[in-house]
């Protein structure tokens, strides 16, 4: 521990303070500290008329977010940053390794296997999420007596975590005494292996992922209820049936929604984790057909202690991330419609660029 | 009005200092930082250095309920022993490892960590030597398991061995005798047995034994991961080809174990008091409480077949970033966890085993644990354990080779022929294993 922390933790013992307790209330003690100076340098900078008392407002109202910021987000990135161009096998000093972790990756065949899996789950998954989701939420978007038990139950799966998710789901998936096959076998059909086959983990995880579709559904509903009942009108009056509404109302309404969705589908399933290893832990996902790109990352820091390496990993995949969410961006501007945009505008700034 | 608000003010601020909005700015982010800097990690001094008791130690380890309970006790007979010793007691329930490497990276590390053999090898550089009595030691194997390349890092407490549950009825039944608790069966007499013993179809099948782990077999077998000074893959030769046909054999549909598919989600231990198989191998000390619930008439331990099961030893580790005083504190409390039978005599219970005590004088506490049943299997699965080499990067070699061989054999999920897959992982092996030096 630093000096400071030390020295705090010290005073705290002089004062009898459970030992569980002086971690906490050492930090508590530093963060009223650091809030108590940056009061102060805004009080005298509001004093010396530095800047405006909206302005000193601002910044003490948006303090929080910027030492949390620091503390868990931006440091912790940066230090990963530098320790990817390290060798550091976390209990020896990090040894300067240049690009070397990277080139690593480059060569590496399980990287290449890693992205493969995850790209293909994301693929997968991320259209089948947003196609169910969204039909669920066309369901459950009706005015019946009775629909809040229904959008409940949709919705209470999304509750489990994803640990029981998965451990629910390998018991389901089991080849001998899973309820999938057993359902299969009635029909006399004798089911594939599921996760313990390397063709039908994938597909078995992705089919999974299809569980939690409630947490989108709620999305879409508010967003379905959202549309002006006046266009529906007018579509009935024009004639349309239900599914040019759908097409031509309907999507075209809610494409923010679905944009939405679609975005922060795909960073999650870029960012998939829990079900690869806690099947690969259960013996499921053989020749790494379940070895998603964040397993990989948490294998080779925790694992294989090669933190250097993870990192290099980690901000490999940052990257890959920024790139598609960047081309979903770009690409939203040719479907993605906005009330407060004209019609076309959106592509004509794209082609300007 | 307030002035600073109003349109005058604010474009004199606006124009006239821009740069003190600027150094205000990065006063507020100094700040910040110096908020991060403050909690980051210099010295790497270990807990229980702050409170003033110097002697004061902190002591990580890993366990379930019971195993929490059985150390916890061990330390407490410590305190009773040298009260002017204060340990503070870290239970770390899962992913120990993990959270021990991250402690120590954090500069948190504890002054006394638990660690088994298996684990060292990741871990020596972070330990500092000790001192091993080799004499104190019923067992040779249990002595070697703190050494590193020559260097004792690690002070052993705790043994755990293998041996194997038998269910007697299964056996006259089939007509063969049962198993010596003193002589281990040859690896071809337990196969024979095994195939003898099973009978039946489908869900209704009684399975000669549980299902083979591989890497147990392989050295009961004759077989090993690396030859004797850890230079050489040594798993694609015969013996290490002719145990992965064992295994691969034993879970085909004629065969005598489960597969893993079959296994996978079951207590093989209920199994075994149900009759579903015959023989339990792989069976841990842990077990010892739920094995002596059962009828000992029917149920007994016996040896491992052949050489036995890879044997895993935890020590105890001192923290190289331990103040002087703290090692001091350290070492008398490693000692007394290793050697004093007011500790060792408390590893097993009636209520739970963490595993075999290693000093000769503790044996009989270990075995009055469960009177009726074969103790003595464990103790001399000690006494008898192969030791295997130090190997640099041996968690990734292992998990590597494992991965592949379950992906790609019977053993796991796969089809390839063991004959083809083993010299081929081995070739991988040994690159891994040139590669690290």
């Amino acid at each position: 521990m630093s000096e400071i922390v030390k020295g705090l933790e010290s005073l705290l013992a002089g004062f009898h303070l459970d030992v569980a307790l002086q971690p906490i209330v050492a930090f508590v003690i530093m963060m009223a500290v650091v809030f108590g100076l940056l009061g102060a340098a805004m009080w005298l900078a509001v004093r010396r008329r530095w800047i405006g008392r909206a302005t000193a407002a601002f910044w003490l109202f948006v303090s929080p977010w910027i030492v949390g910021f620091l503390l868990f987000t931006g440091g912790p990135m940066v230090y990963s940053l530098v320790l990817s161009f390290t060798h550091w096998d976390l209990l020896s000093p990090a040894r300067f390794a240049g690009l070397a972790n990277y080139r690593q990756a480059l060569h590496d065949p399980d990287v290449g296997q890693a992205v493969k899996v995850t790209l293909l789950y994301a693929v997968l998954s991320v259209p089948a999420q947003t196609v169910l989701s969204l039909a669920v939420a066309l369901l459950m978007n009706v005015k019946v007596s009775g629909i809040h038990v229904f959008r409940t139950i949709w919705y209470l799966p999304s509750l489990v975590s994803g640990v029981a998710q998965t451990v629910l789901f390998i018991w389901v998936f089991n080849p001998e005494h899973g309820l999938v096959n057993g359902v299969l076998r009635l029909l006399g059909v004798e089911g594939p292996k599921w996760l313990f086959d390397p063709d039908w983990a994938l597909p078995a995880v992705v089919i999974m992922s299809l569980w939690t579709v409630g947490g989108n559904m709620i999305i879409y509903l508010a967003g379905l209820q959202d549309i002006p009942s006046e266009l529906y009108e007018a579509a009935a009056l024009d004639g349309a049936g239900r599914l040019r509404v759908l097409w031509n109302i309907t999507i075209p309404q809610i494409s923010p929604v679905i944009f939405f969705n679609v975005v922060t589908g795909l960073i999650y399933a870029m960012q998939t984790f829990t079900q690869g290893y806690v099947i690969t832990q259960n013996g499921g996902g053989p020749s790494n057909s379940l070895l998603f790109y964040v397993v990989y990352l948490y294998q080779n820091a925790f694992k294989f202690f090669q933190m250097g390496y993870a990192s290099a990993l980690a901000w490999i995949l940052f990257l890959m991330i920024m790139v598609l969410t960047a081309v979903v961006f770009r690409g939203s501007s040719f479907w993605v419609y906005y009330e407060s945009q004209r019609p076309q505008e959106g592509r004509r700034r794209v082609r300007a660029k | 009005m307030n002035r600073n608000t109003s349109p005058t003010a604010s474009d004199r601020n606006d124009k006239d200092l821009p740069v003190l909005r600027t150094a205000v700015t990065a006063a507020i982010v100094v700040g910040c930082l110096a908020s991060l800097s403050a909690c980051s990690n210099e010295s790497g001094a270990t807990p229980g250095d702050s409170g003033g008791d110097s002697a004061s130690i902190s002591f990580a380890y890993w366990g379930s309920n019971e195993e929490n309970a059985t150390i916890k006790s061990m330390v407490a007979a410590f305190e009773r022993a040298h009260p002017d010793i204060h340990v503070e007691a870290n239970w770390i329930q899962s992913d120990y490892e993990q959270k021990l490497q991250t402690s120590i990276a954090g500069g948190d590390a504890p002054t006394v960590a638990a660690i088994s053999n298996t684990s060292l090898p990741s871990f020596f550089t972070v330990f500092k030597p000790v001192s091993v009595d080799k004499n104190a030691y019923y067992s040779p194997a249990v002595a070697k398991a703190g050494n590193v390349d020559g260097t004792d890092y690690a002070v052993p407490f705790v043994a755990k061995s293998k041996v194997m549950a038998v269910d007697k009825t299964s056996f006259t039944k089939a007509g063969l005798p049962v198993p010596s608790g003193t002589k281990p069966l040859s690896t071809q007499d337990f196969v024979a047995a095994a195939r003898k013993m099973t009978s039946g179809s489908g869900s209704s099948k009684v399975y000669g034994s549980a299902p083979l782990w591989y890497d147990g077999w392989l050295l009961a077998d004759g077989g090993s991961y690396y030859n004797a000074d850890g230079t050489k893959c040594t798993m694609g030769d015969a013996a290490g080809i002719r145990a992965a046909k064992t295994v691969v054999d034993s879970v085909k549909s004629n065969g005598f174990a489960p597969t893993s598919i079959a296994a996978q989600g079951q207590d093989m231990f209920q199994w075994l008091a149900q009759g579903k198989v015959a023989t339990l191998p792989d069976f841990g000390p842990w077990n010892i409480a739920k094995f002596a619930a059962l009828d000992s008439a029917r149920f007994a331990l016996v040896p491992m077949p052949g050489r036995g099961e890879p044997m895993e030893v935890d020590g105890l580790g001192i923290a190289k970033s331990a103040s002087a005083a703290q090692v001091e504190s350290a070492e008398t409390f490693t000692k007394f966890m290793s050697t004093d039978p007011a500790a060792q005599n408390l590893l097993a219970s009636e209520k739970s085993a963490l595993g075999v005590p290693v000093v000769d004088g503790s044996l009989a506490a270990f075995k009055s644990a469960a009177p009726k049943a074969n103790l003595q299997a464990f103790v001399d699965a000690v006494e008898h354990a192969v030791t295997t080499p130090y190997v640099k990067n041996k968690v990734q070699i292992e998990s590597t080779f494992s991965t592949a061989l379950n992906s790609r054999t019977a053993i796991g999920t796969g089809h390839e022929d063991p004959a083809t897959v083993l010299p081929q992982l081995q070739d991988k092996c040994q690159k891994m294993l040139d590669a690290t030096k």
